[in-house]
């Protein structure tokens, strides 16, 4: 409770991380100071309290940044610039400085000392970072927010992307259950979460209390039954559609009649997964990227009965987990996958043409491109029995020879190099 | 309470060149100035005399890595085993220094001091620079807000805009006023007008071949995409410069004054004042209460007013930063600093000029060395040693250094 926390700048923060403006109230004189004083600043009297402030106000003053200071000193957060810092004014009578979210950055002209602005908590490593915005666009976000509140969220399967899932979830302040099938599983994607969120607190990334509570957000389970009074319900069990198909069938009977259903399939029909439901249009593809606690990018996926509701409710929850969303309507391989693995397939085409050697591709389609890696480097990563597959699937959907896997890649899956999960693919990993 | 005990001078006084020196740390900044203010005794000072440092300095820890500065200082110039200290208080911390000497000579403890400032900024980007001097702000509100500096002043300058209708013309005046001075003083980091600006601008755009727009005149230069937004509405011309730089003077008792020069420049107010760190809690936006403080106190010391004062050197680390302080010092009306700047009442020729060094605009600010080196400016013009920029018949002049956005403010009064 608030009366119990000692009257601190630290206090103050961790009030900050449960969006809550916390000053403190002169019992003598009224008057209020934030951040929080252990002396009142007007009448210097030590009988002060705690008081929740509003969060509405208007600018008193404001600026738009160009040149800004380094993340460092601005609580891990890579401010965007040009960005607007603001003075506030609260109602009940102090001000505070803060950043202003929501105003078009490349026109200050259109800001005016006076705004209306409400509070808005911007997530970072080292806690929420207090912003305002418009109060027009903070009353429509709120409006969202409460037609379509998500308290607690489950995911299926606790393997790579499951676990990465749960994780982000957790980060931003929902608590999320994660279900599999066997205990080894379920403890390995624990363990997985736990030695990523350690890692920012060692890195100073995130504190020890930022940590356990992320943790203690986390619930594991062998019962699908645990996933009873989850608001979204998001699978990340193999991609198997009989499989999936399976547990969409127990997740209809389990979960409440107004829950949502995603499935984080790669490439798999969202229409056909659906069909194991009576709740077809309260399912939906939320497709994440490995590493789903680093990788921005969710693709969502309307299906051929996905509602409008169901669509735009995930679509505000992704936001809200801090990813950008890419909006799919439904086709084979969504938008990644179907261009991707045409490149790598362009590309092996281009290795076994004697165009160039494997680094004369990836060194020209990175420094050409400014890609992170070259497409031979990438599908060593992704797997090239994952990447024959894809292309298979999508030669298959589309009867289109464009989509054709080339003779050597279908040769390397066959000679059981997959790339760097067994050692050699393109490259050589085995030193 | 609000006197000296005895009378103090400033017998000496010089500053090390001005600028971005990528071969010179603060020690050798130091020694240049040093024995620039040595040099500048009349009847020579002899380290000997001397009795204590007061060094202001703000962060050598942060910029180069060197802590303990102030006796590092006074070892390169041969002043061990003599007290030596360093002052921080941001950018006023050699405001504060001089001060410190004042009230150390003044309680009778010392007869003959040095007061130095000295900054090595140019060793981090800009960035990094930034976020040095933000750490002068407030950490868990102004910086979490996302501001800078240039923000914190930018705020100033929307409130100053919205409360009195400055523009951003009024602003631009300051600026075109402060390159005029400091084309004139050789010591300057930038010592060119706007008009010489533009016209390198156009030849280095003419050798690379690249067309540049005809600016009819220098505001036209000044709203063009050559002076970049920093922080709106504060442009790259409404902003001090990253400087290296150092600054010394000598101070001495009345009782000894006259061994070293017979033209001492006196130091008759001196005061200092603070007020909430952050801007957030301040009661008015558009004027620092620090420096009103200060300036109060520095007045009735003197027993003069703000209209007996003829020249002053003012702490303009941003443009809106000279338009408060000559209204703050209550050289002009509230309100009405940027009128007057357009008006050209604060030029070189005008009826008050400020900041004929260039100021920190031009002279460039070397943070902790910028006090001392406004009181080098003023024991110059005081003993008619200025040169070009040399104001006639000027017998009282003024320094106003401020800290931050104005947490700590120090004020002096100069007389010949």
């Amino acid at each position: 409770m608030a009366a119990e926390k000692e009257i601190s700048i630290t206090s103050y923060e961790e009030f900050l991380n449960e969006k809550k403006i916390m000053g403190t109230l002169c019992k003598e004189c009224n008057h209020i100071d934030l951040p929080p004083r252990q002396i009142c600043s007007k009448c210097l009297s030590t009988n002060v309290e705690w008081k929740e402030l509003s969060q509405n106000g208007t600018i008193e003053t404001f600026t738009n940044i160009h040149v800004s200071t380094t993340p460092f000193i601005q609580r891990g957060y890579d401010m965007k610039h040009p960005h607007y810092y603001a003075i506030v004014k609260l109602p009940e009578g102090p001000m505070i400085s803060v950043q202003l979210v929501g105003f078009d950055p490349s026109k200050p002209e259109t800001v005016e000392v006076g705004t209306p602005v409400t509070a808005s908590f911007i997530p970072t490593k080292e806690g929420m970072l207090l912003a305002f915005e418009p109060t027009s666009k903070a009353e429509e976000a709120e409006k969202i927010a409460e037609d379509y509140k998500i308290k607690k969220v489950a995911v299926i399967g606790a393997g790579t992307m499951g676990a990465g899932i749960a994780q982000v979830v957790a980060e931003s302040g929902v608590k999320v259950v994660v279900t599999d099938v066997a205990d080894e599983f379920l403890q390995k994607g624990l363990n997985t979460i736990k030695k990523f969120v350690t890692r920012s607190v060692d890195k100073g990334k995130i504190s020890q209390v930022q940590a356990d509570a992320i943790l203690g957000r986390i619930e594991g389970s062998l019962d699908l039954n645990a996933v009873k009074d989850a608001d979204i319900v998001i699978e990340a069990a193999p991609e198997n559609m009989n499989l999936k198909k399976k547990i969409f069938s127990d997740l209809d009977n389990i979960c409440k009649p107004d829950a949502i259903i995603g499935t984080n399939t790669s490439s798999l029909s969202i229409t056909e997964i659906a069909s194991a439901t009576k709740r077809p249009e309260n399912v939906v593809g939320v497709h994440f990227f490995n590493p789903a606690p680093i990788m921005k990018l969710v693709e969502l996926i309307r299906g051929y009965n996905t509602s409008d509701e169901t669509y735009e409710t995930v679509q505000a929850f992704v936001k809200k987990l801090g990813k950008t969303v890419a909006l799919v309507n439904e086709a084979p391989g969504f938008i990644v996958n179907r261009i991707l693995a045409p490149m790598i397939n362009e590309a092996i085409i281009a290795l076994q043409e004697g165009v160039a050697s494997a680094e004369g591709i990836d060194t020209a389609m990175k420094l050409g491109l400014n890609h992170p890696m070259g497409p031979l480097t990438l599908a060593d990563f992704i797997g090239l029995d994952v990447v024959l597959d894809i292309l298979n699937y999508l030669y298959e959907e589309f009867g289109d020879p464009k989509y054709k896997a080339c003779s050597l890649l279908k040769k390397m899956v066959r000679a059981g190099q997959l790339g760097r999960k067994t050692r050699k693919g393109f490259y050589d990993y085995s030193k | 309470m609000g006197k000296l005990l005895r009378n103090v001078a400033v017998v000496g006084a010089g500053v090390s060149n001005f600028g971005n020196f990528p071969r010179k740390t603060n020690r050798e900044l130091w020694v240049e100035a040093f024995l620039d203010a040595k040099n500048s005794v009349d009847n020579g000072i002899d380290q000997k005399d001397v009795e204590a440092l007061f060094l202001g300095n703000y962060s050598s820890d942060l910029f180069e890595k060197q802590g303990h500065l102030a006796p590092l200082m006074a070892d390169l110039v041969g002043l061990a085993p003599k007290a030596a200290l360093k002052i921080e208080d941001a950018c006023a911390s050699s405001g504060v220094a001089l001060r410190m000497g004042v009230l150390a000579i003044a309680s009778g403890m010392y007869d003959v001091v040095c007061v130095g400032g000295t900054e090595k900024m140019n060793t981090l980007s800009t960035a990094e620079v930034t976020d040095v001097l933000a750490s002068a702000s407030d950490k868990h509100t102004e910086i979490f807000g996302g501001s800078t500096f240039p923000g914190l002043y930018a705020a100033i300058a929307t409130a100053h805009m919205a409360k009195y209708g400055t523009t951003p013309e009024m602003l631009m005046a300051y600026s075109i006023k402060a390159h005029n001075n400091g084309a004139l003083n050789p010591k300057a980091q930038m010592p060119l007008t706007v008009t010489e600006i533009m016209s390198r601008r156009i030849r280095r755009a003419k050798e690379k071949g690249i067309s540049i727009p005809l600016w009819a005149d220098e505001y036209e230069f000044l709203k063009s995409n050559y002076n970049p937004m920093i922080a709106y509405p504060l442009r790259l011309f409404d902003c001090s410069l990253i400087t290296d730089g150092a600054s010394c003077v000598f101070l001495a008792a009345e009782e000894v004054a006259k061994r070293y020069t017979d033209t001492p420049i006196w130091i008759i107010g001196s005061g200092q004042g603070s007020d909430t760190f952050a801007l957030d809690d301040r009661t008015t936006m558009t004027s620092l209460n620090a420096a009103r403080v200060a300036s109060q106190q520095a007045y009735k010391m003197a027993g003069l007013g703000p209209q007996d004062i003829q020249i002053a050197e003012v702490h303009d680390c941003f443009s809106i930063a000279e338009i408060i302080a000559i209204e703050d010092l209550g050289f002009f009306e509230q309100g009405t600093g940027g009128k007057v700047t357009q008006e050209g009442r604060t030029a070189l020729d005008g009826e008050m000029p400020i900041n004929t060094s260039g100021g920190l605009k031009t002279k460039g600010h070397p943070v902790g060395a910028t006090g001392v080196a406004q009181a080098v400016e003023i024991f110059k013009q005081l003993r008619g040693e200025a040169e070009k920029r040399q104001v006639p018949d000027v017998e009282i002049g003024l320094t106003h250094n401020v800290g931050g956005t104005g947490g700590t403010a120090v004020v002096h009064i100069y007389r010949r």
